[in-house]
């Protein structure tokens, strides 16, 4: 593997892990609201 | 030293230098790991998802009853990732015929650049949780439903109909149809004849919207093996089908008048669209053509009847929802 795809290669992934951390942070909010919405509405 | 082997040896460096390096370990595994965040998504078919989200957005809206914002928020989002992981084992078991259509083969499978293991223990693991998230912070009913969409959709038009016969889409668009009941159900916990109302308006008007897309698509079909009307019936005897469905259409997307869930700004809205349907479609059905069918003007006007199809179902939809919010009926 070339510098080049080494580097492409670590592109790529730190792409796909932000975009993990972005779907777990938006599912703790979206759970946290669930429960305060269950519980608003009985 | 050959590249491949000084490549190598920076690999395993990486794993004694541990941090951001650490995880590497073998170039096997790199090779193999050509995805990017946006492939993933592509497995969604985000574009599919987006008519989907808007009939379920409908299917909420016209429900009668109220619903907590929120969880409003959760049955769209339970939808479209439930069509969307249904849409990621699609393209796991169809990987084969996706590979040798045009229209299809730069999806993320047949491009490699997703391992189809991968990409359907990606769309099982969204189908499952998707449900779960759904009958638990929704309702029961919701969820159900949900999974009967899902599963539709995988099993009984991708696993079962596909390959086997040209009414594929027939029986397999009802697995499309059912985004509006599942909104409906959201909020009512239930299911009635409203919900079935709008789950046969799309029902209907699947073929002639997927058909007009065959006709010019039907080369890549033919390579692929799939039995599309087009393919296994002609270019003919699709134009008079498509027809046929949509002189149908116009009055099933008039049923919400007849059974009391819309009025007469609906009706006329309903009309008007469903006119310019049967203009375009009969266009479609008048194409100028050789003796097998073959249309002479690149099929122009099932390209047409494509676009406005699909410009249609938003405008039906949208209207419905106008009519019921604005004027209660």
């Amino acid at each position: 593997m070339t510098p080049e795809e080494l580097a492409a290669f670590h592109r790529r992934r730190r792409g796909r892990n932000y975009a993990m951390l972005a779907a777990l942070l938006a599912l703790v909010a979206l759970f946290y609201m669930i429960a305060m919405a269950r519980l608003t509405v009985g | 030293m050959s590249d491949s082997v000084m490549s190598n040896g920076a690999i395993r460096n990486g794993i004694q230098m541990g941090g951001a390096h650490a995880p590497l370990a073998t170039s096997d595994d790199l090779q193999l790991d050509l995805s990017e965040a946006r492939d993933w998504l592509a497995l969604l078919k985000p574009r599919v998802m987006t008519l989907v989200v808007f009939s379920g957005i409908v299917g909420l809206l016209v429900a009668p009853g109220s619903i907590h914002p929120v969880l409003a928020l959760t049955a769209i989002l339970c939808i479209a990732i439930g069509a969307g992981a249904a849409g990621a084992i699609n393209m796991w078991y169809d990987r084969d015929i996706d590979a040798v259509m045009r229209r299809t083969a730069s999806r993320p499978i047949p491009a490699g650049r997703i391992r189809p293991e991968a990409a359907l223990s990606f769309g099982v693991v969204l189908a499952v949780a998707s449900t779960m998230v759904m009958g638990l912070a929704v309702n029961p009913v919701a969820g159900a439903v949900l999974a009967a969409s899902i599963g539709f959709y995988v099993f009984v038009y991708t696993m079962w109909l596909k390959r086997r016969t040209p009414q594929n889409i027939v029986i397999g668009g009802a697995a499309g149809a059912f985004p509006p009941v599942i909104g409906w159900a959201a909020v009512t916990g239930s299911l009635s004849v409203e919900a079935l109302v709008m789950f046969a308006i799309i029902f209907v008007w699947t073929p002639p919207h997927f058909w007009a897309l065959s006709l010019y698509a039907s080369g890549d079909y033919q390579r692929a093996g799939v039995p599309m009307l087009p393919v296994v019936a002609g270019a003919r005897a699709t134009r008079r089908q498509i027809w046929w469905y949509s002189l149908l259409l116009v009055p099933v997307s008039l049923l919400p008048v007849a059974i009391g869930m819309a009025g007469p700004a609906y009706a006329a809205a309903a009309g008007v669209l469903g006119a310019y349907f049967l203009y375009v479609m009969w266009r479609v059905k008048r194409d100028a053509q050789d003796e097998s069918g073959v249309s002479l003007s690149n099929d122009a006007p099932a390209r047409a009847g494509f676009r406005y199809s699909i410009l249609y179902l938003f405008a039906l939809f949208t209207a419905l929802a106008a009519d019921v919010l604005v004027f209660g009926a």
